[in-house]
């Protein structure tokens, strides 16, 4: 009952529907409203078009609550488009996706970016204008819209027309993002936890190329040689390859745009997390009263960062409160969490977000299941029926609301058959415990974001090695597991056995599975769920190498203490399966830069059997010959570096002939 | 020393909150009574967007007030401020007879909701400082508080920019608030 009304919800979305629209431009629509003295939220103009839907909630969204108390607000909300035409001049293109949102490349959202100003003026009624300003793109990226929005603001402050919309319309529009290159999940990953700027820098030549080419007519306008020489040398080392470059003129003005080219469809306008993590890991936790088999994985002592998380998993829904924050706060916390708890693993969270959202919406909001939400009013904190769970970003609480419902008792059978050694709950040695370990030391010693962000992928992806795991413990069917799974259902085809995620013993391993559980059961019903089965499948067939469990055999060496013999194995396996640039991409993938890159591999070096070290310099050739790894290898340490350059002087004096093939490789690196 | 001389009169006379609410059409002056009562002095408001909610203390007793914004438009939201609140602060622009049926209408709607049911009522008549404004008297009939049954209710004549009246309007909640708050 409840599913069917939520349905109907999401068809005529009250957070505004538009119709599919067919042409690819960056920005749909530009929008303004009005705070109106008399009459409350207005929205003024809509260009080029009307958005066919609500406009006082649209006015509402754009004019967040305390606006009067703040020269300066920004929110984010998102319109969904309608997923089946209306027959009357409807497209066919726009019902892909079926029941559930899974097309890739199609995304039916918008992305709206808005700037709510007040100015006190003498003149108005009351003494003061509350205008806001919204773009509506099709891109995740919004935050690169910012300056420009800025500008505009102001510009329509002077003078409040639908000009002023349509040339900022026009403007956006007219931004080039044609040479934009396009990376496949390997590469992206690659670039998402690695931090060195010119990786895939090939791929960026054109606009390389473009930018000298403009500093060098600079050179002749100018007649400055000498300053503008510099800035050819900079432009083109400096560039960064997580971006692209490119420019919008508007009103004469040329505003550079720097695009995100590793950003996820979960990771809306660059959130950052540190402030959310920060309020909650200075609060001292408190125990829980209230449990869920779902949360509470450690029982009333479960910290509230691993409460907030298995929430988001299991898609509860969750408020975000910022009592007497501004709007842009509660944003910030709601778009961190989608991108943290997505990691570019999972999917579908933004979906179910409204970063910023007030009490004229909350009798369709909470109906939607999952649903995460930005509040600034501190009403919503009275009423525990409106949510499961609620974080106050201000004091850094996570609260678990009295009224959440308890999963039914499916019986999830009997606890695996633990070891001897009963698990004690709340040890200090479990992986939830060394995860808040780290990000609280990462947050404390303010470590970039991308390390914090690696480690919450690491957190994720450890998540469904688990349910893969458990499963497979329980012996039972799973989606996770099977030739279009995590690994195959028999792991004979592997050239090397042992697959999924790497615990130090058995014991460990069973006092894990039997903690989440019911956080796996309960994730299972999640459409987030559903996304990344839908994934597997699709990417399944795509990856390079499927013979062996990488990431495992990566993880075996960086975790265990592995005999030579048991090394050995891993590194003459390596050499055999990772051979053609693709199969080297997906190994620098398993290898990030916050779990020290190549270092796993390296220590191969110094193994005892000298077969063994050959394997391990083969391997690293490859790396270095590659159009990516060579950046990976630029990062080693001299001393593992003269180690390998040894190792290679060796071999080729060794001069076998299966070694003269090499011989060749490492003159042609070396000149 | 004084702070814990005020920690100690809490220990022996409880540390009594109250939660108000207070409403009235837009323009009536209800943001500017906050920050009087906040602040001890005027200030100049502009529309609320929303709400304002600021803690006042008084006599020993902490006055959490929701100030939630009044175009018509947004009144439907006003509901979802009911819930704990013990005592309702209507606030009324003396001087617009024009609009004071439409007050009536809205006081109205309020307090026949059930969560309101138990809630003190305090009505501000505001803006006395103005040639035309209307007395309690008059201000009782217009709003046909006299139909009212079962309801604790009182109209205190204010001007907000002066702070006039608004001490005299606190004192009467807290005399009146049911002594085992909690």
């Amino acid at each position: 009952m409840r599913e069917l009304q939520t349905y109907r919800w999401t068809q005529e979305n009250m957070y505004l529907t538009v119709s599919a629209n067919d042409a690819a431009e960056h920005v749909e629509y530009i929008l303004a409203a009005e705070f109106d003295v008399d009459k409350g939220p207005t929205v003024k103009f809509q260009y080029p078009r009307p958005i066919d839907g609500d406009e006082e909630l649209l006015a509402e969204l754009m004019l967040p609550d305390q606006a009067h108390a703040r020269e300066e607000d920004w929110t984010v909300f998102f319109l969904h488009k309608r997923k089946r035409p209306k027959s009357t001049g409807g497209r066919p293109r726009s019902t892909s996706g079926g029941g559930r949102w899974t097309g890739d490349e199609h995304n039916p959202m918008l992305y709206v970016l808005n700037l709510a100003n007040t100015k006190a003026c003498s003149d108005a009624k009351r003494g003061a204008i509350v205008r806001a300003m919204a773009i509506c793109t099709r891109h995740s990226f919004i935050q690169i819209y910012k300056p420009i929005l800025l500008l505009a603001m102001a510009e329509y402050f002077h003078n409040p027309s639908i000009d002023v919309l349509r040339n900022l319309y026009q403007s956006l529009n007219a931004m080039d993002i044609s040479r934009m290159p396009s990376f496949g999940p390997y590469e992206k990953q690659i670039l998402l936890s690695n931090s060195m700027q010119n990786l895939f820098t090939e791929r960026f030549q054109f606009q390389q190329m473009q930018t000298f080419m403009q500093s060098a007519n600079n050179v002749v306008h100018a007649h400055n040689s000498v300053s503008s020489h510099d800035s050819i040398s900079a432009g083109s080392n400096k560039h960064d390859t997580h971006f692209f470059e490119s420019k919008i003129k508007f009103n004469n003005l040329d505003i550079p745009m720097r695009i995100p080219v590793d950003s996820f469809p979960d990771c809306v306008g660059d959130p950052s997390p540190i402030l959310l993590l920060t309020a909650i890991l200075n609060t001292l936790p408190k125990s829980y009263s209230v449990l869920h088999p779902h949360l509470t994985t450690s029982g009333s002592k479960t910290h509230p960062l691993i409460v907030l998380m298995n929430g988001l998993l299991t898609e509860k829904r969750v408020i975000f409160m910022g009592p007497g924050r501004a709007a842009k706060d509660v944003v910030d916390a709601v778009l961190s969490a989608c991108a943290l708890v997505s990691s570019g693993i999972l999917r579908g969270f933004s979906h179910r977000a409204y970063p910023y959202t007030d009490l004229s919406k909350i009798d369709k909001l909470i109906h939607v299941p999952g649903y995460i939400a930005g509040v600034t009013n501190p009403a919503f904190e009275s009423h525990p029926s409106w949510w499961d769970i609620l974080c106050n970003i201000e004091t850094g609480e996570v609260r678990i609301s009295k009224h959440i419902r308890q999963p039914e008792r499916v019986s999830l059978g009997a606890a695996l058959p633990a070891s001897t050694r009963a698990s004690v709950p709340g040890d200090d040695i479990s992986a939830d415990a060394s995860f808040i370990q780290d990000i609280k030391r990462m947050v404390l010693n303010r470590y970039g974001e991308r390390v914090i962000r690696a480690r919450f992928r690491e957190f994720i992806g450890r998540f469904i090695q688990l349910c893969a795991a458990y499963d497979e413990a329980r012996g039972v069917k799973s989606d996770l597991i099977g030739s279009q799974g995590l690994w195959p259902a028999i792991d004979q085809a592997y050239v090397i056995s042992g697959r999924g995620y790497v615990w130090l013993d058995d014991q460990q391993k069973m006092r894990d599975l039997n903690l989440y559980r019911h956080v796996v059961a309960g994730w299972k019903t999640t459409s987030n769920y559903d996304n990344y089965i839908f994934d597997l499948k699709q990417y399944g067939p795509k990856i390079p190498i499927t013979n062996i469990d990488l990431q495992h055999q990566i993880d075996r060496l960086r975790k265990l203490h592995l005999s030579p013999r048991a090394s050995a194995e891993i590194f003459d396996a390596l050499r055999d399966v990772v051979v053609n640039p693709d199969q080297i991409t997906q190994l620098l993938a398993c290898l990030p830069q916050s779990q020290s890159g190549l270092q796993p591999l390296v220590a191969g070096l110094f193994h005892t059997t000298k077969g063994v070290r050959y394997a391990v310099v083969e391997i690293l050739d490859r790396i270095r010959n590659h159009v990516t790894g060579r950046h990976f290898y630029d990062n080693l340490g001299q001393f593992h570096k003269i180690a390998f350059e040894r190792l290679c002087r060796k071999m080729v004096t060794a001069g076998s002939g299966d070694e003269q093939s090499l011989l060749g490789d490492v003159a042609t690196a070396m000149m | 020393m004084g702070n814990s001389m005020a920690r100690l009169m809490a220990r022996l006379f409880g540390n009594r909150e109250i939660r108000l609410l207070m409403l009235g059409l837009d323009a009536a002056g209800k943001t500017t009574i906050l920050f009087r009562l906040k602040l001890g002095q005027g200030v100049t408001t502009i529309p609320t967007v929303g709400f304002n909610v600021e803690s006042v203390t008084y006599k020993n007793i902490k006055f959490n007030v929701w100030d939630v914004g009044g175009q018509d438009k947004i009144r439907p939201l006003w509901r979802h401020y009911y819930t704990g609140t013990q005592g309702l602060i209507f606030v009324v622009d003396a001087a617009d007879r024009k609009r004071i049926g439409e007050a009536k209408q809205e006081l109205h709607r309020i307090i026949s909701d059930r969560e309101m049911r138990d809630c003190l009522l305090l009505i501000f008549a505001n803006k006395q400082d103005l040639p035309d404004a209307m007395k309690p008297n008059d201000i009782t009939m217009a709003l046909d508080l006299a139909s009212l049954k079962d309801r604790i209710w009182f109209v205190q004549p204010s001007t907000a920019k002066t702070g006039d009246g608004l001490a005299e309007g606190l004192s009467w909640l807290s005399a009146n608030i049911p002594k085992e708050t909690r």
